[in-house]
């Protein structure tokens, strides 16, 4: 057997590979949270607004595209090996149910528990946001190559459907990731006790930030703070 | 002094692998406090037998905690409420009188009823065949002190290996994976010089056997950690993916 073979076929090596993908596009929202919060900026009236600019230098990055095609492709590879995973893992605990299940880890686990049940239902919600999220701001560079601006960001949050959907998506994804992210570390063989607890208070601190910054774009819009 | 108790017990009954199984309710009379969870079973069939019923089927030796053939679920537990606890461990003076306690056999797919809460746990055995050995000549002991281990390196190793094979960690896992028991067993041969040679190949062959018997994978929810009578860590299981991966990858097989 080829060893690509072995790892995209076999329980850990699909899950190594989640992993992997799940980080990398972690570190991808690290960027692109950064990088939007520049709608929060005041520009002079008149001059172009700084999320303009932001956007402009962004994608005269060179290698901007192979970054975009590298994020697609996580993107994909993590969905599919994670619903693979889950239907494997749905199976494998058999037809009969038990009649009640309690948990015996100690009670400040209880939240984390939660959210490492909800990752697929979770993820599936976010599934269908990105879905709408890239009709609304990337069809259009497809189409005919002009970037979203801030006026067309703004436009398109301040209906009432969509900024209840990307508030509630931002959230989702900072649960995924409260789970998510220490989740993926352990999978990348991470385990010693010393460092592991950093990695979990950096992890948790991490997901609510971006929960709540990506949250606060389409919430800031919506009130008019941002125009 | 052992003090008298009144137990409600929802016990599940299934006749063979392919019955469908269903709970019964049963309220044995002299139950006491210092009793196990095994010896009550057995005083709960003294008391079916005499009255010319079917006793209820469930597996045990040791009754000390070490062989690992005891395990059933325990009011949704692996094991009962306890950690660091096998079922024939525990005893009733953890409950109260007149509690009502469900008992239920493992459940996974590898792990099917055979009887009530007996279940087929070959699965485990045939991961072992599959790589959870070291191959060395029979004769004579050899000498204990020819290969040097550091203590912190035997030590290590020795946590992983308390793994008694009962299978709690696949009972209480929402995958059935049965991560921790492949892990330990990897884990604490290839740490030690004497499971040196065998590392790949055993890492990619067990794993191999845990995913043919239909375990499920491992998500990090960290329950089968919580539900393992020898509380062996879930670190277990982030070395078998740097083992796993580090065969796949190097392995000219
Ligand atoms: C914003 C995009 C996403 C990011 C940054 C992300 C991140 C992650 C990370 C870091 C992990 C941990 C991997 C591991 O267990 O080692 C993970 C797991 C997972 N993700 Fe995602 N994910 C994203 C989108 C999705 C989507 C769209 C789905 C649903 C189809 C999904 C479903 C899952 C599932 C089921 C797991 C396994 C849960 C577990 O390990 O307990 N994810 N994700
Ligand atoms: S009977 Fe041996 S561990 Fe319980």
């Amino acid at each position: 057997m080829s060893w690509l073979t072995r790892i995209f076929t076999s329980s850990v090596g699909k899950k190594f590979l989640a992993g992997l993908t799940g980080l990398g596009m972690f570190l991808f929202l690290i960027a692109h949270v950064t990088g939007n919060m520049t709608l929060f900026l005041k520009s002079k009236v008149g001059a172009e607004p700084a999320f303009n600019a932001y956007a402009k230098k962004l994608h005269e990055l060179p290698g901007f595209a192979v970054g975009e095609a590298l994020v697609l492709l996580a993107f994909f590879v993590h969905i599919v090996l994670v619903i693979w995973l889950s239907i494997t893992n749905r199976k494998a605990r058999g037809e009969q149910g038990y009649s009640e299940v309690r948990s015996k880890q100690p009670a400040q686990s209880q939240w984390a528990l939660m959210a490492s049940k909800s990752t697929l239902y979770g993820g599936l919600i976010i599934l269908v946001f990105l879905v709408v999220h890239l009709i609304d701001f990337r069809m259009v560079r497809f189409m005919d190559g002009s970037l979203a601006t801030q006026a067309r960001v703004v436009d398109a949050l301040k209906v009432p459907w969509r900024a209840f959907l990307y508030s509630i998506a931002s959230l989702l994804v900072g649960w995924h990731l409260f789970h998510g992210v220490q989740s993926g570390f352990r999978t990348m063989g991470l385990r010693h006790p010393r460092y592991l607890t950093y990695i979990q208070k950096i992890g948790t601190i991490a997901a609510i930030l971006i929960g709540v910054l990506f949250a606060s774009m389409p919430v800031a819009i919506f009130i008019g703070f941002i125009k | 002094m052992s003090k008298s108790m009144k137990l409600t017990l929802h016990i599940w009954r299934q006749a063979n692998r392919h019955a469908k199984g269903k709970f019964e309710v049963y309220t044995p009379s002299d139950l006491t406090d210092d009793m196990s969870i095994l010896e009550m079973l057995d005083c709960l069939n003294d008391q079916l037998i005499a009255d010319g019923k079917d006793p209820v089927t469930f597996e045990h030796d040791c009754r000390e905690g070490i062989c690992g053939t005891c395990g059933i679920m325990i009011n949704g537990m692996a094991h009962g409420p306890d950690r660091g606890t096998t079922t024939c461990q525990l005893y009733l003076r953890r409950f109260k009188d007149g509690d009502t306690l469900v008992l239920e056999p493992w459940r996974a797919k590898a792990f099917p009823v055979i009887k009530d809460l007996l279940v087929d746990r070959a699965a485990f055995d045939r991961i072992q065949m599959a790589g959870g050995y070291i191959s060395v000549n029979v004769g004579n002991a050899p000498e204990a002190n020819s290969i040097l281990i550091p203590k912190e390196v035997s030590s290590e190793a020795f946590e992983a290996a308390v793994c008694i094979g009962c299978g709690a960690c696949v009972a209480a896992c929402k995958n059935a994976s049965a991560m921790l028991f492949v892990s330990a067993k990897v884990g604490h041969m290839s740490m030690m010089p004497q499971g040196r040679p065998e590392r790949h190949d055993r890492v990619l062959n067990m794993v191999a056997q845990m995913d043919e018997e239909g375990f499920g994978s491992c998500t990090n929810t960290l329950e089968c950690s919580a539900a393992c009578p020898k509380e062996i860590s879930p670190k277990w299981i982030q070395r078998l993916h740097g083992e796993y991966i580090q065969a796949a990858t190097v392995t000219r097989r």
